[in-house]
């Protein structure tokens, strides 16, 4: 082997190194191994050892101090990378000084394999996810969880092979950045649906009961109060145009109970007095029927009706005319009262 | 105790002692390294602490032409390569002292 194709071989040996680490190196390679063998006739493998072991050593006398090559090679992105490590480092040094930090600065290292796992999960079920069109948040066949399985090894694989550089480690940190938008956002798609299924009530009838309690702002009844708190009874109301103003309670499961009247109520003559809709007795739930209790919101006693109309439309009326006459009987009898007096001083004064 | 295990801690300063006495290259500072007594330092530890010193702002260096072999790149020391012998150099004699000193019984015996 001459002291070039020792000097290939060396350089074929270290070719993982970055490629502009690795020209720094070897740059007068060729001419140093000149210089060894013009001084003996010995082979290069018998002086030095094969190129592989040569590699090794040089390797190891010249990655002494990793960090301040790192810093020369580099361009501006990569100082100002460095710029920002060292920020990051100094900060750490402080934070240093409290235990509770160093406790857990010590302890995310041994985290770093999880992390591995989890980026191949996640990758690993997007694709999935994309292939199959569907979101998946755990592996749904077979096929996706060798796929899945596949993921986490390589991801595990790639993890444990440390000292990237260069453009593999900017490829790295932007898969790491997707994993951990995937995990998060898989983790709030997944919370939401917890919530959903909190909120959810089965049934499987006509009505959907679950809408009692979604639309639980729907009017279907009024009733109107006095200024005093007084609750008014049969309340008409009209819209700008005098159109009754009506509400459909039917649409909730009430009916207009017409055993309170002898005719038929106005639709618009609050509170309405209603009552559960005969027609949907039973409620037909996830784990059963059970029926719904109907517990009437106007109650409609029977000795109400009567007296209830007479009174509130009678008394306004003569309350209005019982009190003219006592006003105009009352100023009467004083003309007459003051009258009388005038004529007993007369007589005494004569 | 394998020697070149003790060598490797002190090899920085022992090429940095070397081209102190004078510039030198590469292989040259292989040949005084073992002719100093450092018979089992390897070609590839001093070319690689060579470009290594160098990459580090410790040395300076420069091609000279030769007729009858290859060029030779020539290795010297700068302000920065001085600063650092002179620093390797103080913390080796302490520590050899203490070496010495921890070993003076067995020497004695």
């Amino acid at each position: 082997m001459n002291p070039t194709e020792y000097a290939q071989a060396v350089r074929d040996a270290l070719a993982d190194l970055p490629a502009a680490d690795l020209e720094e190196l070897v740059e007068d390679l060729d001419d140093h191994l000149a210089e060894v063998a013009a001084e003996s006739d010995v082979p290069l493998e018998e002086r030095l050892g094969s190129p592989e072991t040569y590699a090794a050593e040089l390797r190891a006398a010249y990655g002494g101090r990793p960090e301040e090559t790192l810093v020369t090679r580099l361009g501006v992105r990569a100082r100002l990378g460095s710029w920002t490590a060292g920020t990051a480092s100094r900060a750490h040094t402080r934070m240093s000084r409290f235990p509770p930090y160093r406790q857990a600065a010590g302890f995310i290292p041994d985290l770093r394999p999880a992390w591995w796992v989890l980026r191949g999960y996640a990758l690993a079920l997007l694709l999935v996810s994309i292939s199959t069109m569907t979101t998946q948040f755990v592996p749904e066949s077979i096929g996706a969880w060798l796929f899945t399985l596949a993921g986490i090894w390589a991801s595990v694989w790639i993890g444990r092979r440390a000292g990237r550089t260069g453009w593999r480690r900017l490829l790295l940190v932007s898969v790491d950045v997707l994993a951990g938008v995937l995990v998060v956002a898989g983790m709030v798609a997944v919370a939401e649906w917890n919530g959903q299924e909190d909120n959810r009530v089965h049934y499987a009838g006509e009505f959907p009961i679950a809408r009692m309690a979604d639309v639980g702002g729907e009017v279907y009844n009024i009733f109107p109060y006095a200024k005093d708190g007084t609750p008014l009874r049969d309340v008409r109301l009209y819209d700008q145009d005098g159109r009754p103003i009506t509400l459909n309670p039917e649409v909730m499961g009430w009916v207009i109970d017409q055993n309170c009247r002898d005719e038929p109520p106005l639709g618009n003559e609050y509170p309405l007095p209603l009552k559960r809709d005969p027609a949907i007795r039973v409620w037909r739930l996830e784990n059963g029927e059970i029926a719904i209790p109907t517990p009437e919101l106007v109650a409609c006693a029977t000795p109400n009706p009567a007296p209830t109309p007479a009174p509130t439309s009678a008394p306004t009326e003569t309350g209005t005319a019982t009190l003219t006459p006592t006003e105009t009987g009352t100023l009467t009898p004083t003309p007459t009262a003051t009258g009388k007096p005038t004529p007993t001083t007369s007589p005494s004064g004569d | 105790m394998d020697s070149s295990q003790l060598l490797k801690g002190v090899l920085d300063v022992a090429v940095l002692a070397v081209l102190n006495e004078r510039d030198s290259y590469g292989y040259d500072v292989v040949r005084r390294l073992r002719e100093a007594g450092l018979e089992d330092v390897g070609d590839a530890s001093v070319y690689g602490t060579l470009r290594r010193l160098f990459k580090a702002g410790a040395l300076t260096s420069y091609v000279v032409a030769s007729d009858e072999g290859p060029h030779r790149k020539y290795y010297g020391l700068n302000s920065v390569g001085r600063a650092q012998l002179t620093g390797s150099a103080t913390m080796w004699t302490a520590f050899a002292s203490t070496m010495n000193d921890l070993l003076k019984e067995v020497h004695a015996s």
